[in-house]
């Protein structure tokens, strides 16, 4: 094994990674804050790759040709939209069923994950879609035959993504809307009494969710291109397996999680085998919910009263 | 702040009854606080102290009854507009967030007056429990049970509430703690915040309240001024162990 090719599979996973984690924020974030799996997440995230498509196709036929302005507004109205969609299923289908049994949600959640599957089916037709290549070329460090190199939109999901991350724990940390999350999180009925209104941050958590999922969906579209729409199941599953092994509820380890399931599975595919990678991570969640289920660092992250 | 509308009470409660399912936790209660009063509630474990306070939240509804604030009906009001109308709890328990820094805590008692008076209301809160101003970088969960009742009438003081309502403050701590948490409430008294206290503690809580009721099973079974209940023989064999 040489060197450059294992810090060229490391690279290949920390975009990959990336990804994974930005999808993961919102599965941590609304288990944090509803104690709930939002089953129907890795949906929104497939919505958002279609918008990227329809976006891009907008774009272009209004004759805009300057990328980085392109790219701005096929962002600006992927997550928008994206989070339209996070902020209704919220309404629909979680809310109604507060205070009711546990289950309850979970079953509203798989059936909000099929409506949304079978509706982007039906409606974007069930072919494998495609868009241009938008971003091309590599940055590539090394000898002509010992390199790495990661391509320029491997640079650009992971830049965007330390950006996303960067506004995010910003919000969190710092301002009065992220401690009423945090508030909320740790008592709900105490951040109610205080006067915050609970169901209008349980709603931001999702549109923050969504919006995070759309960011992913938007830099995978550009970087693999193509697309359909059970892309949904197996990203999802990954996301959730990051979230998990991070710490659920925990949002540096929802990014922490994803890095690690990115590089751990470019590493697998690099060295062991492509065809199981995905099985990867799969075993990966099994033996994290088996050996430590509150993951590398989710513990004091939250104490539910 | 605390000016009454038409000689209406401060805080009146109406024949309220109080449910959990099938548990009653409150049948017909009946009791009003003035603009200016401190009033106090006593009353064993069990006897629904804390759902009377969680009622005026709306957690639960008043099943039947009216709860009226300054002559206005809040009966059914959401939860977080009640903070918006001048109403704080400090809840039994303390409920702080342990993940916080007390400053964050702190500023989680603002969110219904919004941050204006932030600066000059925590100089306040310093003076009255300075404390809370060398831990206020610190998690709240490390800090002590009096200091974190401390924090949880800071917390509610920071809304600049015109009534407070407090949930068993002492109970958990140790003498001279309690002592403490005692005079700090007939502080904030005296600058202006009625105080509504809901306690065990007879002894101190009669001492301080200008009047009180006491309530068993669910049901208001005496009220009376402070004095009054003090020596009331019943009072005196219930709640303050007899002599
Ligand atoms: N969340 C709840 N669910 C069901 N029953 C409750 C709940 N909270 C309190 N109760 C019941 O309501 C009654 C009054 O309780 P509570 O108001 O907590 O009394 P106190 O504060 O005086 O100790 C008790 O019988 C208690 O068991
Ligand atoms: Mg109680």
């Amino acid at each position: 094994m040489e060197l450059h090719i294992f810090a060229q599979q490391l690279l290949n996973g920390l975009s990959l990674g990336a990804i994974y984690g930005l999808i993961a924020i919102g599965y941590t974030m609304v288990y944090g804050i509803i104690g709930m799996i939002n089953f129907a997440h890795g949906d929104v995230y497939m919505i958002s790759a279609y918008l990227t498509a329809i976006a891009m196709s907008v774009v272009f036929s209004f004759g805009v040709d300057s990328v980085p302005f392109a790219l701005l507004i096929i962002l600006a109205v992927a997550v928008l939209v994206t989070a339209a969609y996070g902020w209704v299923i919220e309404r629909i289908a979680y809310r109604p069923l507060r205070g009711s049994t546990r289950l309850a949600p979970l079953i509203s959640a798989i059936g909000m994950s099929l409506v949304l599957q079978s509706y982007v089916q039906v409606s974007q037709g069930a072919r494998n879609q495609g868009i241009p290549t938008l971003i091309k070329g590599s940055l590539r460090i090394g000898s002509d035959t010992k390199f790495v190199q990661m391509t320029h939109i491997q640079l650009l999901i992971v830049a965007v993504t330390v950006a996303a991350m960067g506004a995010l724990t910003f919000v969190i940390q710092r301002t009065s809307l992220g401690r009423q999350c945090r508030a909320t999180q740790q008592d709900r009925k105490m951040a109610g009494i205080l006067g915050i209104d609970t169901n209008r941050i349980i709603s931001t958590v999702f549109v923050i969710g969504a919006s995070m999922a759309a960011v992913a969906g938007v830099l995978v579209t550009l970087n693999y291109g193509s697309f359909d729409f059970s892309i949904d199941f197996i990203t999802g599953i990954k996301a959730f397996t990051a979230a998990v092994l991070g710490g659920i509820g925990s949002l540096p380890g929802a990014m922490l999680g994803g890095v690690i399931l990115g590089m751990s599975e470019a590493l697998f595919s690099g060295f062991v085998n492509t065809d199981y990678k995905d099985v990867f991570a799969f075993v990966l969640l099994v033996v994290v919910l088996i050996f430590r289920p509150s993951g590398l660092l989710g513990k004091a992250e939250f104490e539910k009263v | 702040m605390n000016e009454t509308q038409g000689g209406a009470h401060l805080l009146e409660l109406q024949e309220v009854d109080a449910a959990y399912g099938p548990v009653q936790a409150l049948k017909r209660v009946s009791l009003h606080v003035d603009a200016g009063e401190i009033v106090t509630l006593i009353g064993a474990n069990g006897a629904g102290k804390s759902t009377l306070l969680a009622t005026v939240f709306g957690e639960p509804r008043a099943a039947r009854g009216h709860i009226r604030f300054n002559g206005r009906d809040i009966t059914g009001i959401a939860t977080h507009e009640v903070a918006k109308l001048g109403i704080a709890l400090v809840p039994e328990g303390r409920r702080i967030f342990s993940g916080m820094t007390v400053e964050e805590n702190l500023l989680m008692g603002t969110i219904c007056i919004g941050p204006a008076h932030v600066e000059p209301d925590l100089i306040k809160v310093f003076e009255m429990f300075p404390r809370l101003k060398e831990r206020l970088r610190q998690r709240a969960g490390t800090l002590s049970g009096g200091e974190q009742q401390m924090l949880a009438i800071a917390r509610a003081l920071m809304g600049r509430p015109g009534l407070l309502l407090l949930d068993e403050p002492s109970l958990g701590l140790a003498p001279l703690v309690v002592r403490q948490i005692f005079e700090t409430l007939a502080e904030i008294a005296a600058a202006g915040t009625t105080v509504f206290l809901v306690e065990q503690n007879a002894n101190h809580a009669l001492r301080l309240a200008g009047r009180g009721y006491v309530l068993v099973n669910g049901e208001i079974r005496l009220s009376g001024t402070g004095n009054e209940l003090l020596a009331n023989p019943e009072v005196r064999k219930a709640y303050l162990g007899g002599h």
